[in-house]
């Protein structure tokens, strides 16, 4: 055991969330990760456990992963009832170091109603990309440009809108909400196209196709517990979901087009 | 009516149905607790304020009319809140997290418990109509007098000595702190009003609110319960100035005692 | 049957070649369009840019990623920027400097008309990726920012903070996405190509697996584009994504499209260093640290010190020493090998001793702390995140990794394979980057292949085609599709005690230490003997658990740890038969006094392109032979 290696490795207990593909419940299945370097990153000691599964001839869990530098958004694990684990990283980024000797970990997917299921620990957040097929782009074809310096953008206006555009589509704020939201989501990528002046001309259609899709995929209302900022990696403000409603009252109760003027409805 | 039910189809909609009716009860239980506070000024003075409530526009519209246009728009926002918040509860029991996620602290125990607290104002609400506005349940303290329509600070007094009554005003009353202290940061938020340079500003503002409104509205039942208010009979006042008359009796309104 | 070798570069001078050649190509009517289908492989920046752009002129676009969406391809944790000669600060930018320079950043290894048609769109890409709202770094009077990046003397990278990569591939996606919307891009996610559909000559299709049910099915269209990236994970470690293989481009090799230059593999300098055996990938910190962080490790041998408390007099800033003119931005192939040499030399820091300093506290003390933090805060956290040390305390600790793939399939002008109908964009072919690749050009290549240069070369290929459509009913797709499961099931019938993953560790240390920064002729003669073992272990004596008709992660990596260990063969060979040295291959054998490597342009200025003949005959190794006309090759020098 870890005694007798130095203080460089440790030894936990894991409990995985284990659910056959195309069942509809699982169990939690235990297992010993011995001697687990503390240099390790989290993903890296399920990587250990699964490579010892595989040598035992045991199906090993399936679990999602790809950049491992927390960028791509596919890693997506529950760490002890926690998105992403108890750090505000992805998982990938989740150390071992952060966990004491001898702990037990439980390790969950990322399941709501929106992001069904598939296997063990993988789920389907396909949904996300239905929300942004809605409207979360500037329809522009591949071609000649005007020349971007002609339209100025204020150093600050941009800054903001890389902290929206930062989201890195994990789905962390829908796991961690009690109410399976996406709005931090949706916000962030309408808040991002929102503050450009390329964005301008499908603003409202935008919001209101976007904040549809997110009905229509099954994600429920935010009731603004904060939670989903508090489990997002890339730090995003609930500031803009209050923006993406004020950009939605604008859409349809003023229904104002860019130069003020209403639209009979 | 188009734009509304485009509204009511969807959630961020709803929630927005949710957050301009909260304002509007909002506004009344602040003018509510402002009004109460004149039960401090005498009995005389809190009755003369419910039947001035009901001469509002009296003028134009006749007596008692524009109390009767606020009881309907009062009743159309809570039945619109409650009916709206119920069908977002639904969307989101089927959308919620289907294993046990921890939360992260960021939330408030107000905001955990808008459910709770909503469910249980709801109750109070038909308590206190039945109580003081219909006197369909009216309990009181013995050697009090009974309920009479119209005579508010009497039927407060009565309805106070008894130490469960006032009890259960008081804890409702702190049901009602959370609710808005959560509900009108977040009525805020759903409006796109907040933003992190006045957030706590909000924050700050709402709590601030929502305690008056705690310590405004116990001040009466606690006040009658330990009988450091003045007593309906002390007031000499109270019957000369006016008799109520039949055709008022069933507007006691929710402004003055109710 | 011979390869087509013929490259199809249009005559003119080279600033010509780009325009003349959109006069005279072949052209696909608009309304004609959506009668054919493309099948794009791979949704990173340039298969994400390509397939949207083919979808919006009309083309119907059939999408195949093994990623659940688009977004994840590994193009998103390019970090620093994007190049493009905008000369925005006026220091003397030019098409031709940007030509230039990558000309020259690639050791004069890359062909000549493809860089400067490169140059020519790089511009074109910035306006692009603005109209589509990608959020680059603005300065205060709202114009946009650049900063430097190695082996260059001006200032043409554009930025969004430090994750270029990821703002880009948003945009293309969101672009993409547009299309999904509107029907005219049919997405196909979890799905892994594993075959190429020839029909009589010509690419016609794929066979993929449904990685979720196992399923093998394949898809027909007029034209394959392969958008799958480089095959730098056959290292085992390396700054790629876990799922990043070489699996498509090899099948594709398979087939009769020649691979080219397979050794030229770019180690970046700056990556957070190896700690241990488990450890499953390496992390890149961006070349951008390098324009204001310096490289140092300390002037005497197995210092205890903390870097803090080391004097400047002994510390050894050993870039700016032996290259005063680029100083720590010297091309990284040069960054790569001079921390190679100073760990070798026993200068290293850190328990293995394989690391060097890039310190920030001279540009913290000028700059503030705060400024540091916006342009690089991200890094500097992610750094901590898995270090656990503060760089704005402490110096970065790196060591070069494995980072990207100069070489892959051959194409032609118009990025045509050697199969007709095949294409090959992005990291996935060979043309623009020679023997290194410059920071922030790969980005700049994707786009241009996604956005400009294949939409508008594609026609020239399916114009004769009109009408002439084969279906999956077709004989051959049935053929390849009972080839893929016979492979399949050859696999998970071994059952032996070699898992995947052991394997594919024991081929990344032969090809780190053999094929590597560092390379000489025994070396790679041993390694491919090694490999050569491994494959014939891996063939006998796999482990696989689980089913063929379920997720099976270790059924996935064995089938791309089978390509590997074949591509891995072809690097060392054409290492070894490249006996010269030139950018990133660099041969023991050949360099000058200072350990500078020693081009040989009378007898390797050439793209060696590799031709599959069979299962049991070695590939055959072809010259395509490089022109310089623009510009004559010269000894690169960075000093």
């Amino acid at each position: 055991m870890s005694q007798d290696h130095d203080q460089k490795t440790i030894t936990v207990s894991v409990r995985v969330w284990r659910q056959a593909q195309g069942e509809k419940g699982g169990r939690f299945v235990e297992y010993e990760v011995a001697d687990t370097p503390l240099e390790a990153s989290f993903l890296e000691m399920l990587d250990i456990l699964n490579e010892s599964l595989v040598e035992k001839g045991e199906d090993p869990i399936a679990f999602e992963s790809d950049c491992r530098e927390g960028i791509c958004g596919t890693c997506c694990l529950v760490v002890d009832g926690l998105p992403h684990g108890p750090s505000q990283c992805t998982t990938c980024q989740l150390q071992m170091r952060n966990f004491e000797p001898e702990a037990k970990i439980t390790i969950e997917p990322f399941s709501t109603g929106a992001f069904p299921v598939i296997k063990d620990l993988i789920v389907d957040r396909s949904s996300l990309d239905r929300v942004i097929q809605a409207g979360g782009y500037i329809t522009v074809h591949s071609g000649p440009k005007p020349e971007p310096n002609s339209v100025p953008i204020e150093h600050e206006i941009m800054e903001d809108a890389l902290d929206a555009s930062a989201c890195i589509g994990c789905g962390a704020c829908v796991a961690a909400c009690p109410n399976g939201s996406a709005s931090l989501f949706t916000s962030a990528k309408i808040h991002h196209l929102a503050l450009l002046p390329q964005g301008q001309p499908e603003r409202n259609t935008r919001v209101k196709k976007m904040v549809e899709a997110m009905d229509d995929e099954g994600f429920g209302s935010c009731r603004n517990y904060a939670e989903c900022q508090a489990s997002c990696p890339k730090g995003i403000s609930i500031k803009y979901i209050g923006r993406m409603n004020s950009d939605y009252i604008k859409a349809t109760v003023l229904d104002t087009d860019r130069r003020g003027s209403m639209h009979a409805t | 009516m188009k734009k509304i039910s485009q509204l009511y189809s969807t959630s961020v909609g709803k929630k927005l149905l949710v957050a301009v009716t909260g304002a509007i009860m909002y506004g009344f239980v602040v003018g509510h607790m402002l009004g109460n506070l004149k039960a401090f000024a005498g009995p005389s003075a809190l009755d003369q304020y419910a039947e001035m409530l009901r001469q509002i526009g009296q003028a134009f519209l006749g007596n008692g009319t524009f109390l009767w246009i606020a009881r309907i728009v009062l009743i159309v926002a809570v039945i619109v809140h409650v009916i709206t918040v119920i069908q977002l509860v639904q969307r989101n029991s089927r959308a919620k997290p289907t294993r046990t996620v921890r939360r992260r602290n960021a939330s408030t125990l107000a905001a955990k418990w808008m459910a709770i607290s909503g469910t249980l104002i709801l109750i109070f609400i038909v308590v206190h109509i039945a109580q003081f506005t219909l006197g369909w349940f009216t309990p009181h303290a013995a050697g009090t007098e009974g309920f009479v329509h119209g005579a508010v600070y009497s039927n407060l007094w009565g309805a106070f000595q008894l130490w469960w009554v006032a009890l259960f005003y008081v804890a409702m009353m702190a049901m009602v702190c959370m609710h808005v202290y959560h509900g009108a940061w977040s009525m805020c938020q759903t409006l796109g009003l907040d933003a992190p340079d006045r957030n706590a500003a909000i924050r700050g503002a709402a709590a601030a609110i929502a305690i008056a409104l705690f310590v405004g509205f116990s001040a009466v039942p606690i006040s009658m319960l330990t009988n450091s208010i003045q007593s309906p009979t002390d007031d000499s006042s109270m019957t000369e100035a006016f008799e109520p008359d039949g055709s008022s009796e069933s507007s006691r309104s929710k402004e003055g005692a109710g | 049957m011979m390869i087509d070798f013929n490259s199809a570069i249009p005559s003119g001078p080279v600033e010509d070649k780009w325009s003349n050649h959109l006069e005279h190509v072949n052209l696909v009517g608009p309304r004609n369009r959506p009668s054919y289908d493309i099948i794009v492989v791979g949704t990173g920046l340039a298969g994400a840019s390509a397939a949207s752009s083919l979808a919006a002129q009309g083309y119907r676009v059939h999408v195949f990623i093994y990623h659940d969406t688009p977004r994840r391809a590994h193009s998103i944790a390019a970090q620093g920027g994007i190049n493009a000669c905008k000369n925005y600060r006026e220091d003397g930018d030019s098409v031709h400097r940007l030509f230039y320079d990558t000309q020259k950043g690639g050791d004069f290894r890359s062909r000549e008309a493809n860089v400067y048609r490169l140059a020519q769109n790089s511009t074109a890409i910035i306006d692009q990726c603005v109209a589509q709202g990608v959020p680059f770094a603005r300065e205060y009077g709202g114009m946009l920012a650049n900063r430097s990046f190695g082996g260059v003397l001006v200032e043409r990278t554009f930025y969004c903070r430090g994750q270029t990569g990821q703002q880009l591939l948003l945009g293309a996606y969101q672009s993409l996405q547009k299309e999904i919307d509107q029907g005219r891009v049919i997405l196909h996610s979890r799905c892994e190509m594993l075959d190429l559909v020839k029909v009589e000559g010509r690419a016609r299709g794929i066979i993929y697996r449904d990685m979720v049910s196992g399923e093998i099915r394949s898809a027909a269209g007029e034209a394959v584009v392969l958008a799958t990236g480089g095959y730098g994970a056959a290292y085992f470690n390396s700054t790629n994504a876990i799922n990043s293989n070489g699996t498509a481009i090899w099948r594709a090799h398979r087939r009769g499209a020649a691979f080219a230059n397979p050794s030229f593999v770019q180690i970046h300098p700056t990556c957070i260093p190896v700690s241990g055996d488990y450890q499953s990938k390496l992390t890149l910190m961006s070349e951008s640290l390098r324009n204001d962080g310096r490289v140092w490790v300390p002037r005497k041998k197995d210092e205890t010190r903390k870097p803090g408390d080391i004097p400047e007099s002994e510390r050894y800033y050993y870039l700016e020493e032996r290259y005063p003119t680029f100083g720590n931005l010297v091309p990284r192939d040069v960054a790569s090998r001079a921390a190679k040499v100073v760990c070798d030399e026993g200068y290293g820091m850190g328990e293995s001793g394989y690391s060097v300093f890039l310190d920030f506290r001279d540009a913290i003390k000028h700059q503030g702390q705060s400024t540091i933090a916006e342009k690089y805060g991200n890094l500097f956290n992610m750094y901590e995140e898995i270090t656990g040390e503060s760089p704005y305390q402490q110096p970065f600790r790196i060591y070069p990794a494995v980072h990207y793939c100069m070489g892959g399939l051959w194409v032609d002008y118009n990025l045509q394979t050697t199969i007709p109908g095949l294409y090959a964009i992005g990291e996935a072919n060979f043309s623009d980057h020679g023997a290194n690749r410059l920071g922030a050009s790969s980005l700049m290549q994707c786009l241009a292949d996604g956005y400009f240069i294949l939409p508008q070369t594609i026609g020239d290929g399916l114009q004769p085609m009109f009408r002439d459509k084969v279906d999956t009913s077709h004989p051959e797709f049935a053929k390849t599709t009972a080839e893929v499961k016979d492979r399949i099931n050859r696999v998970m019938s071994i059952q032996g005690d070699s898992t995947p993953l052991s394997i594919h560790k024991r081929l990344g240390k032969q090809l780190w230490n053999h094929c590597g920064m560092s390379r000489n002729a025994s070396d790679l003669k041993g390694a491919i003997d090694q490999i050569d073992g491994l494959q014939s272990e891996f063939w006998n004596n796999l482990k696989i658990t689980g089913s063929a008709d379920d997720i099976n992660p270790t059924l996935e990596r064995a089938m791309r740890v089978a390509d590997f260990l074949e591509i891995g063969s072809l690097m060392c060979r054409d290492a070894l038969t490249r006996d010269e040295s030139c950018g990133c291959h660099f041969r023991e054998e050949h360099q000058n006094a200072e350990g500078e490597v020693l081009r040989n342009d009378g007898d390797f200025a050439h793209v060696a392109a590799w031709e599959w003949k069979d299962e049991d005959t070695q590939q055959v190794r072809h010259e395509e032979a490089l022109e310089f006309d623009a510009i004559q090759p010269a000894t690169r020098s960075y000093k």
